[in-house]
């Protein structure tokens, strides 16, 4: 008689837009969206009709008699966030206003990159009431959907639907593609500009912050980045190699990043098979003699960056033991969260079992070792600590690079911008990681595209942006002297297709490629017949 | 952005909502808070209510077969001309029972349909009129014939201390009441307030429902033994003389006979052969009968099920020997907007036989509420005889899909002389037929809500002008027929009124004819967007007409001893490896309705729910193609693990794939059923659930 939003919230408030009773929250223009880890849906005001399920595209939502035995406790997350507020309806039906235009001119946009701010900045333009778009998304490797590819974990398929949903809705007639071209390189901003009347930055940051401690350049110091693009078959990271005969590894941060890399180094072989991983990944990890992954955190476990649903699922997955060392008095339970952490505390390994612990209260001093990583040492309190082994992963965040020749703010590892608009720069603006600095789910790029889409309008109606001189075809001939190679979206969809059958026949949904060279290959052989 | 109220047509609920339209379209469709009944409910077909009209599947002109026996444009008016002569021809020949129609259940929401619809098949003088309603819920049509019907008004689920769902699941199909609107708009809202006021609710079915989920009480039994629960229940009632002994002594003939026939019914022996624990019938009943406010309601699952007569006979013995109805001095309950306020009086209708009198098909079948059983349409068309059917005019339904045995359906259309169906798509009926007439769509029309009052549980009504502009090649369902009537020579008539014959009438005047004896006037209704509640009339049920204070319910006609005795004699335990199939309902679609529409059910195929324990017996993985056989067919599909399914028990929609279209799936469960011992006498029900079947996995 309710539905429930579990594990897999983005946050991208779809749902919000159609709940006929207000019931979900906190609403985009409500205090604490920014920094809710995920929406709920208050159980009292469910009304029951699952308009929400037909937008979520992570596939978060289930109704209460569908749950399984995971999915429960986010019912109780949705009673405990209510708890005290009085039962909805509360306000009108929240109908997130589309922007109107009155220009009868065809607006032609660039947007570089595929990801999910840059498929929100798109989308947002496409839902523009009476405005006539052609937008082209740029993406400097030959696959679509950036972080959605190559950043969601491979055992969250749910997540990964939103790209699928981002491609339906990207409409062929509206949208046109060019993959496998980078800016800076094959086009500069001004060759965009000669066909477009903006262009839009929502390339992402695609590389990990590294610790900058004494020895994190030894082998077997990595950043998460790497491992992440490493296991999810980025071009740029497949053909790296990662020592996996070490006992233990080490996890520097313990963000919801560092949280998929313990479990994609702590899962049973037969699960992993499951997923989309790379295939080398998969077959590296098969192999893997890692028994324990330590997570450390410079702060304590009221502090961890993790999010409360990620927690909860690693917590619960079968076969790994999911342990926290310190003592359970030391922590408050104070929240959901913590009240988790207290009862990791308690639990007690079980023989056979890999086992991911959180340490607290370390921050790291040094990466020992001479031709390759032996140990990590940690201040913790007064004391400095010796921990033996073989891998360490910083976890750190990532770092935006500068693109493009557009000014970048390195405070924020984003280009400098106001609300979206790049300072100084003609007819530029930027959305996403590019605009704010790596932060936030995926659904948080929705409001800060639309924002500055909002802007992008704005200006156009205003008249401030030039009208384009060079038409589609010519900019097509244009792109193509520059990059031959460039891919279009039969290209991608001939990738696709043969990925997935790739994977018919196992449990996997998709069989990655890895190697730009193979995707050019396969795009151009198939989309040609 | 334009953002219009209306209300849904794809069924009863008629739910408000609030529709977004842009270039003449309807880009989205959301639940209106601010409806009365629905407050903001839709179901998930009810949201892409704009796909259905703008799909490309969609018909924007009519169709003739030509001469090579391809499909091809034809103007409607054209149409209508070509196929009156038809008619006109094979009635001369043969007489007029020789034209037939079919109505479906989506006749209903295109307000002017029916009536004018049946005007014009009352013009004809055939008596060949079939509907759905005969392979649907016709058991309460052969109950109140065969008991007779207490007139005073049933006690209503908002103020219930007790309600049991007997193969019914509301908070999915939307209908829990005997036609009168209980759990229909908003129902899990619905529910949810009822219980909080203090409603126990009891639900019997083999698969723990989402109605089951909320319930505090879950009977789960082997399917196909309903009639005998409710023989035990009333065996319990009566023995523990927990019936309403005034109502039975004032309204009810045979209680001491029906106390005799169902005493062998002990909980012993229902807890054994329907397989549930003797103590939750018990408790099931006692509450029950404690009530002292409340009913049992049935539906599909007793309706369409084995001894389905008699089942439904017994559970509405239920409600008469609790007395669960109104009495004389009561607040009459009363739903009339639109239409007039009767009000209601405490006395019996007598039993009417009318399939025992009059008219009977050359097949032995008589009228029931003026229609000929439905599954008797197939061997209409085909044996011969004088009265033999040759010409079918279809609205509202895919007989293709839902007529039971599909492949002698199939024969029987594909013989006939002329086939005609309205239809808004290509549909497996359509494919087939000879002329197709594309008719408006719900948001292209004007409607009310008059033909769907007597369903609701408020005095509720809505009226909605068209939001969209239809495709300039179609033409309404009611004018159709009021062309066929002109080209026939006819006169047709609407609420007693005779129509202009030479001049086709507008919809907006025939709109207001319909609801001209309301209690509330249509502009009144019209000008409320959100739907018009009228106050709760005020009127008490009346005193007995004299004439009729001696009516009284007959509990245990000979006819219902014969079948009661007969299903005792089969209710047996199950064999080892006993499986049966149900039929249940998915809120994505509606009948044969939805599953064209891309992405609007979870999966594109009809899925063959089980329970895990099945799956690992059958070796079956997930989605693996099995095959489902019974005498009379077999039915590919796909298998998949559902907990909420009783072991032994397979669920799946009625409707779907008719043909293998992929070679790998015809997953129509209509191939399984046909004419068998389980066919009901009067309404010529087959058994169309609790089929017992057979199951293998299909390489």
């Amino acid at each position: 008689m309710t539905y429930v939003i579990t594990q897999s919230c983005c946050n991208d408030a779809a749902c919000v837009d159609v709940c006929p009773v207000d019931c979900i929250h906190p609403r985009p223009d409500e205090q604490g969206f920014d920094d809710a880890e995920m929406l709920h849906i208050d159980p009292r005001a469910c009304v029951d009709c699952g308009a929400c399920v037909d937008v979520c595209p992570a596939g978060a939502i289930v109704a209460d008699h569908e749950m399984t035995a995971r999915d429960e406790v986010f019912l109780d997350i949705a009673r405990d966030h209510f708890a005290g507020i009085a039962a909805a309806p509360r306000g009108r039906p929240f109908l997130a206003p589309a922007a109107s235009v009155a220009s009868q001119e065809t607006l032609r946009v660039a947007i570089v990159g595929t990801g999910p701010s840059a498929c929100y900045a798109a989308l947002e333009l496409l839902r523009t009431d009476g405005l006539n778009v052609r937008i082209s998304m740029f993406d400097r490797l030959p696959v679509f959907g950036g972080l959605l590819r190559h950043g969601v974990a491979p055992d969250h398929p749910d997540t990964k639907s939103v790209a699928e949903a981002f491609e339906r809705d990207l409409l062929p007639e509206s949208v046109e593609l060019f993959l496998n071209v980078e800016i800076g390189r094959h086009l500069s901003h001004e060759d965009l500009l000669r066909a477009h009347h903006a262009v839009i930055y929502a390339a992402g940051a695609a590389h990990g912050r590294s610790l900058g401690i004494p020895g994190d350049t030894l082998p077997g110091s990595c950043t998460a980045a790497d491992f992440v693009g490493w296991y999810n078959g980025h071009p740029d990271y497949a053909h790296r190699a990662f020592d996996l005969s070490t006992h233990r590894a080490v996890i520097i941060g313990n963000g919801n990043v560092a949280l998929d890399v313990a479990r994609i180094l702590a899962m049973p072989p037969e699960r992993l098979a499951a997923s989309d991983i790379a295939e080398h990944a998969r077959l590296a990890l098969m192999t893997s003699r890692i028994q324990e992954i330590i997570i450390a955190g410079r702060r304590g476990p009221a502090q961890m960056a993790g999010t409360t649903p990620e927690l909860l699922g690693l917590a619960s997955l079968p076969g790994i033991d999911v342990l926290v060392d310190a003592n359970r008095e030391h922590i408050q339970p104070t929240s959901r969260k913590s009240a988790l952490l207290a009862e990791l505390a308690e639990r007690r390994p079980r023989p056979g079992n890999r086992r991911i612990v959180f340490r607290y209260a370390r921050s790291p001093v040094s990466i020992e070792g001479t031709t390759r990583v032996e140990g990590t040492r940690f201040q913790h309190y007064e004391d400095v600590e010796q921990l033996d082994c073989g891998l360490v992963i910083a976890s750190v965040g990532y770092r935006g690079m500068p693109i493009a020749n557009m000014p970048f703010d390195e405070k924020i590892g984003a280009i400098a911008n106001i609300e979206g608009r790049v300072i100084g720069a003609d007819r530029a603006y930027a959305a996403g990681w590019m605009k704010r600095g790596p932060s936030g789910l995926i659904g948080t790029n929705k409001r800060c595209s639309a924002e500055t889409i909002a802007h992008l309008l704005a200006d156009f109606e205003a008249g401030r942006l030039d009208a384009p001189s060079e038409d589609a075809t010519a900019f097509r001939r244009r792109v193509t002297r520059r990059q031959p190679n460039w891919l279009g979206r039969e290209g991608w969809q001939a990738i696709d297709s043969f990925e997935r059958a790739a994977a018919k026949g196992s449990a996997r949904i998709r069989l990655k490629l890895v190697d730009r060279d193979d995707m050019v290959s396969i795009a151009n052989s198939r989309s040609a017949s | 952005m334009p953002v219009v109220s209306s209300y849904c047509r794809i069924c009863q609920a008629a739910c408000g909502v609030l529709a977004d339209v842009r270039s003449n379209r309807i880009v989205r469709i959301t639940g209106d808070r601010d409806n009365p009944m629905s407050r903001g409910f839709t179901c998930p077909k009810g949201r892409r209510g704009g796909d259905f009209l703008a799909g490309p599947e969609r018909l924007t002109h009519s169709l003739a077969r030509n001469e090579r026996g391809d499909l091809e444009p034809i103007e409607a008016v054209k149409a209508a001309e070509q196929i009156a002569a038809k008619l006109r021809t094979i009635i001369a020949r043969h007489g007029p029972d020789a034209v037939g129609v079919f109505m479906g259940t989506q006749s209903v929401f295109a307000t002017l349909t029916r009536p004018i619809g049946r005007s014009w098949f009352a013009a004809t003088e055939s008596r060949k009129f079939f509907s759905t309603m005969t392979i649907d819920q016709s058991a309460k049509w052969v109950t109140a014939a065969r008991m007779g019907e207490y007139l005073g008004g049933r006690q209503a689920f908002t103020e219930a201390d007790v309600w049991i769902l007997a193969g019914t699941n509301p908070l999915v199909s939307v209908n829990g009441g005997a036609g009168d609107g209980v759990l229909m708009q908003n129902p899990s809202v619905e529910l949810a307030e009822a219980r909080a006021r203090g409603l126990k609710l009891i639900v019997i079915d083999p698969r723990r429902t989402e109605s089951a989920f909320n319930a505090d009480l879950h009977l789960k039994p082997r399917p196909g033994f309903d009639a005998l629960i409710f023989a035990g229940m009333l065996n319990i009632i009566l023995s523990e003389k927990r019936h309403d002994r005034d109502f039975c002594a004032r309204y009810a003939n045979g209680l001491d006979a029906l106390a005799e026939a169902v005493a062998e019914a002990t909980p012993a022996r229902v807890a054994r052969v329907a397989d549930i624990p003797e103590a939750d019938l018990l408790a099931a009943t006692r509450l029950f009968a404690a009530g002292p406010r409340g009913r049992i309601f049935t539906g599909t699952g007793i309706c369409m099920g084995p001894h389905s007569n008699l089942a439904e006979h017994l559970a509405t013995c239920l409600n008469v020997i609790c007395g669960r109805f109104q009495r004389e001095g009561d607040l009459a309950t009363g739903n009339a907007v639109l239409g007039p306020d009767n009000a209601p009086r405490a006395e019996v209708a007598l039993p009417n036989r009318t399939w025992e009198h009059g008219y009977r098909t050359r097949l032995g079948a008589g009228l029931l509420h003026g229609e000929v059983p439905a599954n008797t349409m197939s061997d209409e068309i085909l044996a011969p005889g004088a009265d033999k059917v040759r010409a079918m005019v279809i609205w509202g339904g895919n007989p293709m899909l839902a007529m039971p045995d599909a492949r002698k359906a199939l024969k029987a259309l594909t013989s006939l002389e002329l086939l005609v169906t309205i239809d808004t798509r290509m549909s497996e009926t359509a494919e087939i037929a000879d002329y197709v007439i594309a008719p408006t769509m719900s948001y292209e029309r004007a409607d009310h809500t008059f033909n769907l009052e007597p369903y609701f549980a408020r005095p509720y009504a809505m009226a909605t002008a068209p939001i969209v502009v239809p495709p300039p090649g179609v033409i309404e369902d009611w004018q159709f027929f009021w062309l066929l009537g002109k080209f026939m020579g006819k006169q047709l008539t609407l609420a007693g009124q005779a129509l202009d014959m030479d001049e086709m009438p507008c919809s907006a005047d025939l709109l207001a004819i319909l609801a001209g004896n309301g209690r509330v006037s249509l502009d009144k209704v019209a000008a409320a967007p959100h739907g018009y509640l009228a106050a709760p009339r005020t009127t008490l049920v009346g005193p007995p007409r004299e004439e009729a204070r001696d009516n009284r319910l007959e509990l245990l006609p000979d006819d219902v001893l014969d079948e009661l005795r007969v299903m005792f004699a089969q209710a047996v335990e199950p064999e080892r490896g006993e499986m049966r199939l149900v039929v249940r309902r998915m809120r994505e679609v509606m009948n044969s309705l939805g599953r064209e529409i891309d992405r609007l059910p979870r999966q594109p195929f009809n899925p063959a729910f089980m329970h895990p324990s099945e799956m690992r017996r059958l070796g079956l993985a997930e989605d693996a193609p099995i095959r489902i056989s019974t005498d009379h067919g077999s039915v590919l599909a796909q298998a998949r693990a559902d907990q909420t399914v009783r072991p032994g028990v397979i669920a799946m929609t009625h409707c779907w794939t008719a043909l293998p279209a992929s070679g790998t799936r015809a997953d129509n469960v209509n191939f399984l059923t046909g004419d068998d011992a389980a066919t009901q006498s009067i309404n010529a029900m087959p058994r169309l659930t609790s089929l017992v079947v057979r199951v293998e996995a299909h390489a």
